[in-house]
């Protein structure tokens, strides 16, 4: 609990010194999943901590509101001017967060912006962040 | 790399030109030399001609088979290498390729086939490989987020509930399900949701009862994860412990109370960019010690015991007798530079390194101490012995041996068969041009005593191109093969297979 205040915190604090900046939006599309099953979650981080699970701005949507042949689209408003990283896996048996198995290797599809892959752990921070100017941005997500 | 590439693309050419004229198949006669000899064995599994699966029956018999030896000898290992412009080059990362040779009333026949993964459907595909492996590195190639993704499938095979069940086996993923009459892959195994997915190692022991034990390892994780099977293929327990030197784990043993994990050195270091294969990111330290652990069958209690510095891929058996553990194991002087030089390119440039010595180890968890006897056996790899004994003290090792004279030539592996009989070894030299792949031990259906058994085995012969199936007396080694079954065509010189009686 303590480390979500420390980081809502550390947002306010950044959302005051950059509030000529605000207004970007960022368009999360999910490309086509494997299967409509359980909840999308999309989570999006503006610096490396907590990431990629400890999340600070996250949203669900139904995997059943995908529509054929179009991405499903997730988007964040208002946001600084800066870097983010972005993740998203499909929860497919609801219990509301990544699914592994023993070993660690998640039994979930997940993505990262950037085109970010885990390799022995899930990349890091820099790897999956990206630039967004104060016009915003379109990210695209191929969950596998 | 690149000036590697115009001598197989032209052999190709030739060949393909040549079956077009009808003058022969991708398996017509030629005569590979010492340098290219590996890289010959798996040339028409690379060729796009090659539909992905050989049969043939009624091969003829030299010799005489034993009336009582019926079943099929399966086998697994990596086979095609190559793939339109792109092409592998470390031993253990071709394409898994299972065979199967049947021996039933005098008769036998042989069957191989290309095994289809997630990863050989992407690239075949794709027409390129994709992704980088255990010691190879393609151009451009992918980063796989999970290690079903580049499942190769290709090193051992489980047979299960009387060999109704066949399981193709690679160690970083999970078991491949294949049908044991015509080697068609039917996906992998889930044995439980939470080991879906996970590491399942190609060495699975089988207790005397029939429960499987199996461990998986995952680089980096610093853990094991276990499963006990029934003999009916039902996950009864799993658990994951915590160990040190969990990053190379191939092989473990069994006795009747305990599983034994001998632990090297050999550690992998993360590095902020992805590295292309998993060996360039392979550390040894010749200092630190293997460690023994002993984890109880019963509450999964670990001892953890030091043994002299080694490196390791296989270990015999072991069995108890009173508070000691007694195991043996091939110890590798430098496992790190024997790895890198499994180099199966057309013209391979590695120096060859082998540097192994058969050893007994005796383990005494109480005092955490552990004796060593190195035996006066060297050059030796893939140790096998009577199933049937698995965990109790046995009488017969076999192994396959390197010998000076084949040391002396620019081609890696193994010329020779050795076994230990008790206080006795014996040897059979196949001679020169000759490539020996595992020999396993086959139990007398009728018979209990370990000397009424035979020893298979299969062994290219790179001149001719082609590969032989011998049958030995258990008893008698150096008396030659009591039988020799030629196959009109070389097969790709594997890994592990594993004898199912009919």
């Amino acid at each position: 609990m303590k480390k979500t205040t420390l980081t809502t915190l550390g947002m306010l604090l950044g959302m005051t010194s950059a509030s000529m900046s605000f207004a970007a939006d960022i368009t999360v599309e999910i490309l086509p999943l494997p299967s409509k099953e359980g909840t999308v979650v999309v989570s999006l981080f503006d610096s490396a901590k907590g990431f990629p699970s400890a999340v600070t701005y996250g949203q669900r949507v139904a995997a059943s509101r995908q529509v054929a042949g179009q991405p499903l689209r997730i988007v964040f408003t208002d946001l600084p001017a800066g870097r983010y990283a972005i993740v998203a896996f499909q929860d497919r048996d609801g219990n509301g967060k990544l699914t592994t198995n023993l070993m660690g290797i998640p039994t979930e599809v997940i993505g990262f912006s950037n085109k970010a892959k885990a390799s022995f752990g899930p990349p890091s921070f820099d790897s999956a962040a990206i630039e967004v100017g104060a016009q915003g941005a379109t990210v695209k997500l191929q969950l596998e | 790399m690149m000036h590697h590439t115009s001598s197989p693309w032209s052999r190709r050419k030739w060949l393909t030109s040549l079956a077009a004229l009808g003058l022969g198949s991708g398996f017509s006669a030629r005569a590979a030399t010492p340098a290219n000899a590996w890289h010959s064995s798996y040339a028409p599994f690379d060729a796009p001609n090659f539909a992905g699966y050989l049969r043939t029956d009624r091969l003829p018999v030299q010799g005489q088979l034993p009336a009582a030896l019926r079943g099929t000898l399966y086998r697994n290992g990596p086979a095609r290498f190559g793939r339109e412009k792109s092409r592998l080059t470390h031993w253990f990362d071709g394409d898994g390729m299972l065979q199967a040779l049947r021996i039933n009333d005098g008769q036998v026949s042989h069957q191989g086939r290309i095994l289809n993964t997630p990863k050989t459907a992407q690239e075949g595909a794709a027409g390129r490989f994709l992704y980088g492996n255990f010691g190879s590195a393609p151009a451009n190639s992918l980063t796989a987020t999970a290690p079903d993704t580049i499942n190769l499938a290709n090193i051992n095979l489980l047979p299960m509930e009387q060999g109704r069940k066949l399981y193709a086996l690679w160690e970083a993923g999970s078991a491949l399900e294949v049908s044991p009459d015509t080697l068609q892959s039917h996906g992998f195994k889930v044995w439980s949701p939470e080991t879906a997915g996970a590491p399942f190692s190609a060495h699975p022991r089988v207790a005397p009862d029939g429960s499987v034990w199996n461990f998986g390892s995952l680089v980096g994780s610093g853990k094991l994860l276990i499963y006990q099977i029934t003999s009916n293929g039902q996950l009864k327990r799993q658990t994951v412990i915590s160990v040190p030197n969990a990053d190379m784990v191939h092989d473990f043993a069994i006795t009747e109370r305990h599983l034994v994990f001998l632990l090297q050195p050999l550690k992998f270091e993360h590095t902020a960019e992805p590295l292309p294969n998993l060996l360039a990111g392979m550390r040894w330290d010749s200092q630190a010690p293997m460690i023994a652990c002993v984890v109880a069958m019963a509450d999964w209690r670990t001892t953890m015991i030091e043994l002299p510095n080694s490196g390791l891929f296989h270990l015999g058996n072991a069995f108890e007798r009173g508070d000691r553990i007694h195991l043996s194991y091939v110890h590798h002087h430098d496992i790190l530079s024997t790895m890198k030089s499994f180099d199966v390119s057309p013209e391979a440039s590695q120096p060859v390194q082998l540097a192994s010595v058969w050893t007994d180890a005796e383990l005494h968890p109480a005092s955490r101490r552990a004796v060593v006897h190195p035996a006066p056996l060297a050059q030796v790899e893939f140790p096998r012995f009577d199933l049937r004994r698995t965990g109790r003290p046995q009488q017969i090792t076999i192994m396959l041996q390197r010998s000076q004279a084949l040391a002396a030539l620019p081609v890696m592996g193994f010329d020779s068969l050795v076994v230990l009989n008790g206080e006795r070894t014996e040897r059979h030299t196949y001679g020169e041009g000759w490539l020996v792949e595992e020999h396993l031990y086959v139990p007398h259906p009728n018979r209990t005593e370990e000397k009424a058994g035979w020893v298979l085995g299969t062994a290219y012969h790179w001149p001719s191109e082609k590969t032989t199936l011998s049958v030995f007396n258990a008893a008698q080694i150096s008396a030659g093969p009591v039988a020799q079954v030629q196959l009109p065509y070389g097969l790709p010189l594997g890994l592990h297979g594993q004898f199912v009686p009919s």
